[in-house]
């Protein structure tokens, strides 16, 4: 084989290579947002359902849906965010793509086993499946559909792990190890700050570290959960086995926002013409996030009485300080890059910026839930839906799609239009305060019948949610025309 | 000297660990059939299963390490091997359905009072788990091997802390009391695996590859 030959080979080799880390990228984003569109509709179905004038449903099927939509927004924001982190780490690293096709082909088995236990088996004990609640069904659903539900999310986190220890892998070849991934060397070490190495590479070696560990507590959890459904004999530590739910369930969407971010990180810059590097806060503050993220939980605990006092103190402590130190960097960052840089403002860079709102704003309500005396009146009511609500529609969602727009205009300025954003905000921030007013009231959350006094809110919170899925549909349906024409190289 | 300089020497150390300081085969081969023929023997099986400790912590991962270490097929084989199971798959469904099979309480219960159950023990785990370990180290990718370890420290989790949960006796051989220690003891095993897997992956020292050889990697797909 000649010279010529050899080189023409391998470079139709890289092509294809980065072809097939577009396509891929492309179909999760593409089954991401016909997900979240169903989602979507599932909970306008639920708020309208407490509202009362819209809609009428059998407070089962509630529960179902309520189940369905938990574990369906949970999972699709897990795969929306990874596809975000895969697609920007591909540029620093090598990753795998048959690894990332098979955590696909998964998720979607996963997906499968969770709609069939719902729709099917009628489980509806949540997404969070707190034990012993799946048990202790009252003969509405079987113990074969609790145990399929827990499988789903068993087969699930397997199809995460495989991309995240493809990922911590390819760093560690890279870097050394995630630590140096992580950037700690030049935080603490003797090393000077490398304004080179990436944030995306610091984004995802904390995402890595806090999602393993979540999944292992999670595939220790959902296997005694299962082994609880087969044999009630065996009866778990009901406090220890909440502790580890909530740490693998926590953890797991937290890191999925902490993925979408590497959106804001790679995107804004080429918008504002200004570098985003590496510092020493921004290190300590990712540094801080991996800990932090990891204690967070416990402000879903402060309720229960068995909780050590010292346990509750230090999650209220935790809660209060653990948003700050990326949010601060990020959201500060992010403002320095924008101001009087005469960025365009499209519906990529809206989005890029109103994620950055949702996300800094959302940690208000979270922090104020976190603390224990506000927590004992507030947590079982509609505050805490609020607060998600805000993280997942004004913080995640909005990057997800902002990325997805910077990608079907092949990273052009100005092509996509502005207008829709302004209607999906508009939805959002008024579905996030009908829930938070809601709270604000004690309206009580996980409720199928509300009382006459409560439903004009759902009605409010229905209105409002359809809204975020007109702004949805116009942001999403030019993407999914325009995505089979994405060229944008997603690996170096 | 700072906290990371000192985590790195150590797992450097942890690093350059290499096969080749395990013990030679051959030595390997000796004290597997040692450790077999004192486990057919009464006097040896009474005294590694009379306590369920030394048959799940002592007797059960002797059998597999040495099958681990003495494992080295010859040249005709290991081509065998090489065509019929390349990637590992087939030693990863073997490994793990033998270790399943052996926690279960039944098999073990088994093990203590059926004398060709016994005989399987000794046989299938070196060569179920501990070869099929090997082999499957051995010609897997990275990933699968974490898998392999993750599911192995879930497993071991998940046994020891459903052996202290269970109100009943699972084996007919040991008393609930004993299970409940091993399943302490299996707890304590996964904690001390879990900070020794964290601190390896933190600050372990893989080998850096630089910009040129990825690139070149990256082109040839």
């Amino acid at each position: 084989m000649s010279i010529t030959e050899a080189t023409s080979n391998s470079v139709e080799d890289s092509n294809t290579h980065t072809k097939n880390h577009l396509n891929l990228v492309k179909l999760y984003l593409a089954i991401g947002i016909l997900v979240y569109a169903l989602m979507m509709i599932a909970g306008v179905a639920l708020r309208a359902a407490q509202g009362a004038s819209y809609l009428d449903m059998n407070p089962q099927l509630f529960y179902q849906i309520m189940t369905l939509h938990g574990a369906g927004m949970v999972g699709v924001t897990g795969l929306a965010g990874l596809a975000v982190n895969w697609y920007f780490l591909s540029r620093h690293v090598l990753l795998s793509t048959k690894i990332f096709l098979s955590a696909l082909l998964l998720s979607l088995i996963a997906v499968a086993m969770i709609i069939g236990s719902i729709l099917i088996g009628k489980f509806a004990a949540g997404w969070t499946f707190l034990y012993p609640l799946p048990a202790k069904s009252l003969g509405i659903w079987s113990i074969a559909s609790a145990v399929t539900f827990a499988a789903g999310l068993l087969v699930l986190g397997v199809a995460f792990l495989l991309v995240y220890l493809d990922m911590a892998i390819a760093i560690s070849k890279k870097y050394g190890n995630l630590t140096r991934g992580l950037g700690l060397h030049m935080l603490f070490g003797r090393a000077p700050v490398d304004t080179s190495h990436p944030t995306t590479v610091v984004a995802s070696s904390m995402v890595i570290i806090v999602n393993v560990a979540g999944i292992a507590v999670g595939a220790v959890v959902l296997i005694m959960t299962i082994a609880n459904l087969i044999s009630p004999a065996i009866a778990p530590d009901a406090l220890l086995m909440k502790h580890l739910i909530y740490f693998f369930g926590h953890v797991f969407i937290n890191a999925s926002i902490y993925s979408a971010i590497t959106a804001v990180y790679e995107i804004l810059p080429k918008y504002t013409r200004r570098p985003w590097t590496v510092s020493k806060p921004f290190l300590a503050a990712w540094f801080a996030a991996t800990f932090m993220v990891m204690a967070v939980y416990p402000h879903h605990l402060l309720m229960d009485f068995a909780m050590p006092p010292w346990a509750a103190i230090a999650g209220q402590i935790i809660s209060y300080t653990s948003g700050i130190p990326v949010l601060v960097v990020t959201a500060f960052g992010g403002l320095t890059l924008v101001y009087r840089s005469g960025i365009r403002w499209d519906a990529c860079s809206s989005l890029l910026v109103l994620g950055l709102f949702g996300w800094a704003a959302g940690v208000v309500p979270a922090v104020i839930d976190g603390m224990i005396r506000v927590n004992m009146v507030m947590h079982n009511t509609l505050w805490v839906p609020g607060h998600f609500h805000f993280y997942l529609i004004l913080g995640m969602l909005p990057m997800v799609l902002g990325f997805a727009a910077y990608l079907t205009t092949n990273g052009e300025q100005g092509k996509s239009n502005k207008i829709p954003v302004y209607i999906y905000a508009a939805g959002g921030i008024t579905l996030c305060m009908s829930f938070l007013v809601s709270g604000s009231l004690s309206i009580p959350r996980r409720f199928a019948v509300h009382q006459e006094s409560w439903q004009w809110l759902g009605n409010v919170g229905a209105i409002a949610g359809t809204t975020v899925l007109v702004g949805t549909l116009l942001i999403a349906l030019p993407i999914l025309f325009r995505l089979p024409g994405a060229t944008l190289s997603a690996a170096r | 000297m700072d906290i990371l300089t000192l985590c790195n020497m150590a797992s450097r150390r942890l690093n350059n660990w290499q096969l080749n300081e395990l013990p030679a085969p051959s030595t390997a081969r000796a004290l597997l059939v040692f450790v077999i023929m004192v486990g057919i023997t009464p006097a040896g099986a009474m005294w590694f299963e009379s306590s369920m400790t030394t048959h799940m912590l002592v007797q059960l991962p002797l059998l597999i390490v040495l099958g681990a270490v003495c494992y080295q097929p010859k040249a005709q084989l290991n081509s065998f091997l090489t065509r019929i199971d390349p990637l590992g798959a087939i030693a990863f469904i073997c490994y793990t359905g033998w270790m399943l099979f052996w926690m279960l309480p039944l098999n073990l219960d088994l093990a203590t009072i059926e004398p060709s159950v016994r005989l399987l023990k000794l046989i299938s785990v070196p060569i179920g788990i501990g070869c099929c370990f090997r082999w499957l180290w051995h010609q897997s990718n990275a990933v699968l091997k974490c898998v392999v370890v993750f599911e192995t420290w879930a497993s071991v989790t998940r046994l020891g802390w459903l052996y202290i949960e269970s109100p009943l006796q699972l084996c007919s051989s040991y008393l609930i009391g004993e299970q409940q220690r091993v399943g302490t003891l299996l707890l304590v095993i996964s904690g001390i695996s879990a900070t020794v897997a964290v601190f390896y992956s933190l600050f372990g020292s893989f080998n850096k590859k630089n910009d040129s050889t990825l690139a070149k990697s990256t082109s040839n797909g």
